[in-house]
């Protein structure tokens, strides 16, 4: 499956509002690049955690997502919202070396997408939040 | 998702298809949960068919190896897809299971 017709799959999901429906649409699991498949679905649900994480903490339903593709070929994922300061890069990455005894259970959302985009940005601007995730899809 | 378990005397093989995500990883733990509470101590997950896992399935791994220590049991993972396997190593899971390549090789007790 060719970059245009993924990025159709991410457009045609967000003009969708049915997020479940949507995460089965990028469920492009038969594609020839197993990886890029795993990367949306990754990026996907990781942007919804992410998201409900935010609602939960600002108290307010007013979060929006963007997807896009640059001339680059980066995907951006942009969660833009109106409430508190909430900045999820600040969360401390769990220590992937300790033993199963040892290891608190959860904490790997925000880490996995810090390893598996090239980027994560937080910004705090006219009162929203802004958290951005970039993938570069040529790597 | 799904969760198909056969069990023989000496240990459960549960087979996992679909994808693990939060809308299903509750469902997940209460099926493992049932094998150990059921008596095995030995368990195999096949996951060859298993071709998503968002954090929230891992957290359910991590639980079914912490339950399984103290009973001094064993937890095999076999047949990796090489993108979970890839999220496995990110997470640092690969050396905190044991991995097998097949399910043959898992069996090896």
């Amino acid at each position: 499956m060719n970059l245009q017709r993924q990025y159709f799959f991410v457009k045609y999901s967000v003009t969708s509002h049915n997020l479940n429906f949507c995460d089965e649409k990028l469920d492009i699991s038969n594609s020839e690049n197993g990886n890029i498949t795993i990367y949306f679905n990754f990026l996907y649900t990781v942007a919804l955690v992410i998201k409900r994480k935010q609602q939960a903490h600002v108290q307010t339903n007013k979060v929006h997502q963007q997807w896009m593709f640059n001339k680059l070929q980066e995907m951006i994922i942009s969660l833009i919202d109106d409430g508190q300061p909430y900045d999820p890069t600040l969360i401390a990455d769990p220590d992937t070396t300790l033993s199963v005894e040892e290891r608190p259970v959860g904490g790997l959302g925000i880490f996995l997408i810090k390893k598996i985009t090239d980027k994560v940005e937080y910004v705090r601007k006219t009162n929203k939040n802004y958290l951005m995730l970039t993938k570069n899809m040529n790597q | 998702m799904k969760v198909q378990v056969t069990k023989s005397a000496d240990y459960s093989v549960a087979i996992l298809e679909g994808r693990v995500d939060t809308t299903n990883a509750g469902e997940l733990e209460r099926a493992m949960s049932e094998i150990i509470e059921g008596g095995s101590n030995k368990i195999i997950l096949d996951c060859s068919g298993l071709n998503y896992i968002s954090s929230s399935g891992l957290s359910v791994f991590l639980l079914i190896q912490k339950k399984m220590t103290p009973l001094k049991g064993q937890f095999r993972l076999c047949s990796l897809q090489p993108g979970i396997r890839e999220i496995f190593d990110i997470s640092g899971f690969s050396s905190t299971f044991s991995l097998f390549s097949d399910k043959e090789s898992a069996m090896k007790w």
